[in-house]
């Protein structure tokens, strides 16, 4: 064999089951106390703070994290288990999602111990939100195109530019941005970008909304304005913040979030097709469930490499390509199968709403943390192609 | 945990394979005269007792291991039965009765088939589309019985074999059984679950030969010159070789998982989930995986003298065995639709 795409079917251990448990019990609670509503299209900002207070309480923010910072050092899938049964119960984790997931690794790995010692326990106290600052209006996924600026003053940055597509910015605390310090060379067209952690409350950061054709406001346009950085505030090597990104991206892109986006369509589907006799409806529901399974089990596998210290890249990437094209198709494939229900027998009109509802926000999936055409591109070097 | 190629009854397997039925040679032999000498060392080895237990005068492979040596067949396209004589074998210890020398070949009615076995033990019946069915110095077939299903042993000179072909032109008959005497019998016990091993063992089986078609395919696109480069230097042919990676990728998973599960001796809903998903999604991947090998192989895999239509063929053709996607996508879909919309996530969940 030259070619090894490795997925060990990797259980969860028992102790994370327990921790389901707790999960499962925490958000019952938080729904019956009134703290979110599980059927909600979106949640406040004060929901989200809310909600973020009380996963902290519990724990459950930057559980995996060095104790020095605050952290408790629990294991990669105890963070998978946590995350998924929120992903699930449809919980309003947009305060600390980011800065979970990708953006306090990076800290860790990358930032000034002053930074790491200030900015980590905010994190883990629910009171920091951050977003990602890489695309522009003229870069998307072609990173190395970015164009706002960092220009070095005495004693620190000043950033001048702009951020597109950044989601949550309008309420972030902070940005991970990636800024360009100095020109790409004729040998490296990827040197010359460094990443910064942007205060968002800093003077001359504008930032505007982006509606989407569903009313959410989930995506903004941020501008920088001669917006002065310290010099603590710079992540990692500065001009080399390339070599950092890759490291990031195997976080970023296996995790359920890349096939339970839709799931509140599977789930009202199934709600309204509880206890049928259709054969046909029957097949189509088993067909998903069985890709869906599949997706899942190599989640897990890949969360269980990121345990075991490896950077799967190109298995990362083949979870979220697989995984985000299957969320896309979701809506598609059940639109087929509710074209067969009956009006009188089934609560079709309920349901409708629902994936409608998906099918509008569908095409962003297979875009936001990584293209269809860039992460293939990733397998196919991963085949040894590139 | 999942083997490596290195352990060392899958390395047996693989040398085997490779000395006795090189992919070339085969694709090349029409009469089938490397079968014989082929079989003759599965069988010196060992391979076709691996899932018996060593108490039972088998190997004592864990079921893991033994699907995974499977799964090497499966990179190797085997056309012998030995999957067939595994799971026969591992039906007839798992029911307590004798194993056997030579060729078995399990007869799974379900479920387009029924078999029925009498008090008297007769039994009545038939099942379609049985692979290697000619083949079988006896059956072991499951069949219901009057107080549940009962594993029973069948001289085929006791029953009626309609010869046919699979799409891989391996045989595939059907056969038809008539009051014939049990030769042996006993209750199925854990035999009961010999639909889900057959249905495992074809899903790694389909994880092997994508395993094959993926590597022969990459280094194809790196040998074979188009517009002055090689063709695995654009962009289009890259991202279908990405997709194959993907569907082998998938199926790997999926056939792995369910091999595991049966390892860990799980039953109910759990396996059900497990192996249907492992059959759906390897039968999907089949069909997309074979697509892109013929298509980056500018289609030269349909003639005879290149190899890959082995694999492709036998891929297609395993997504037939021991039920198809749809059959396990319903009996899942059944399950699921009845358990209702708060069952489904913990069920996904438990693994």
């Amino acid at each position: 064999m030259n070619v090894a795409l490795r997925f060990d079917p990797v259980r969860l251990p028992d102790h994370c089951q327990d921790l389901r448990q707790e999960v499962r019990d925490f958000l019952r609670e938080q729904v019956v106390q009134g703290v979110y509503d599980p059927t909600a299209r979106s949640h406040g900002y004060e929901d989200i703070c809310r909600f973020a207070k009380a996963v902290s309480e519990r724990g459950w923010i930057g559980m995996a994290w060095p104790r020095e910072y605050g952290g408790q050092e629990r294991s990669f899938l105890e963070r998978y288990v946590v995350s998924e049964e929120m992903l699930v119960a449809r919980a309003p984790t947009r305060r600390y999602f980011v800065a979970d997931r990708q953006s306090g690794p990076t800290l860790i790995r990358y930032a000034s111990e002053p930074i790491k010692q200030r900015v980590l326990p905010q994190i883990i106290a629910g009171e920091a939100m951050f977003c990602i600052g890489m695309s522009e209006p003229n870069s998307g996924s072609d990173l190395f195109a970015a164009q706002a600026k960092a220009t070095k003053v005495d004693g620190g940055w000043r950033l001048n530019g702009a951020k597109i597509w950044t989601t949550g910015a309008q309420h972030a605390d902070y940005m991970i941005g990636l800024f360009r310090t100095s020109q790409p060379t004729r040998e490296n067209r990827r040197h010359g970008l460094t990443s910064f952690l942007v205060d968002m409350h800093a003077d001359g950061i504008k930032v505007s909304p982006i509606e989407m054709i569903n009313g959410v406001m989930e995506f903004n346009e941020v501008l920088f304005d001669d917006v002065f950085l310290p010099d603590e505030n710079v992540i990692g090597e500065i001009d080399g913040a390339w070599k950092q990104a890759t490291s990031e991206l195997a976080y970023e892109r296996s995790g359920p979030e890349r096939f339970l986006e839709t799931f509140g369509a599977m789930r009202a589907f199934l709600t309204a097709v509880e206890g049928t006799d259709d054969t046909r409806l029957q097949e189509g529901l088993g067909r998903l469930i069985a890709q869906l399974h599949t997706m899942r089990r190599m989640s897990v596998s890949v969360a269980g490499m990121l345990e075991a210290g490896r950077e799967p890249v190109t298995e990362a990437s083949i979870v979220k390509d697989l995984g985000t094209v299957w969320d896309q198709a979701l809506p598609k494939e059940l639109r087929t199968l509710i074209s067969l229900m009956d009006y009188d027998q089934y609560d079709v009109q309920a349901y409708r709403e629902r994936m409608d509802f998906y099918t509008r926000m569908a095409p962003k999936l297979t875009i936001q943390g990584g293209t269809t055409e860039i992460l293939r591109g990733i397998v196919a070097r991963g085949l040894g192609l590139r | 945990m999942a083997l490596d190629s290195d352990d060392i009854h899958v390395a047996t397997a693989e040398r085997i394979f490779s000395d006795r039925a090189d992919l070339q040679t085969v694709a090349h032999d029409r009469d089938g005269a490397y079968r014989a000498s082929l079989w003759q060392a599965v069988e010196e080895n060992g391979l076709t007792i691996a899932m018996v237990p060593e108490e039972a005068g088998g190997v004592g492979l864990t079921l893991e291991e033994a699907f995974s040596l499977l799964r090497a067949a499966g990179r190797h396209a085997v056309s012998v039965p030995l999957a067939e004589t595994m799971l026969a074998n591992w039906a007839l210890a798992a029911a307590g009765l004798e194993i056997r020398e030579g060729v078995l070949v399990p007869l799974v009615p379900a479920p387009r088939g029924h078999l029925a076995i009498d008090a008297e033990g007769r039994v009545t019946g038939v099942c379609p589309e049985v692979p290697f069915g000619r083949e079988a110095g006896a059956f072991v077939a499951l069949c219901d019985g009057p107080d549940g299903p009962v594993i029973a042993l069948l001289d085929p000179a006791a029953c009626r074999i309609e010869e046919g072909t699979a799409l891989s032109y391996e045989p595939l008959d059907w056969v038809h059984v008539e009051g014939a005497p049990a030769m042996a019998s006993a209750p199925a016990g854990t035999a009961a679950a010999l639909p889900e091993m057959a249905a495992t063992a074809r899903a790694n089986q389909i994880a092997g030969a994508l395993e094959r078609m993926l590597d022969a395919t990459v280094q194809y696109a790196q040998d074979r010159r188009a517009f002055e480069r090689p063709i695995s230097k654009f962009q289009a042919v890259q991202h279908l070789l990405a997709r194959l990676g993907e569907e082998c990728a998938a199926a790997v998973a999926a056939a792995g998982s369910a091999a595991d599960t049966l390892s860990r001796g799980e039953t109910g809903d759990a396996l059900l989930l497990e192996v249907a998903a492992a059959k759906v999604r390897c039968g999907e991947a089949a069909e997309a995986a074979s697509g892109i090998a013929h298509q980056v192989h500018g289609a030269i895999g349909i003639t005879r003298e290149h190899a890959l239509h082995r694999l492709t063929l036998n891929a297609l053709a395993w997504r037939e065995d021991y039920g198809t996607e749809a059959h396990w996508a319903l009996k899942l879909g059944q399950l699921v639709s009845a358990g209702g919309a708060d069952a489904l996530w913990p069920l996904l969940a438990s693994r």
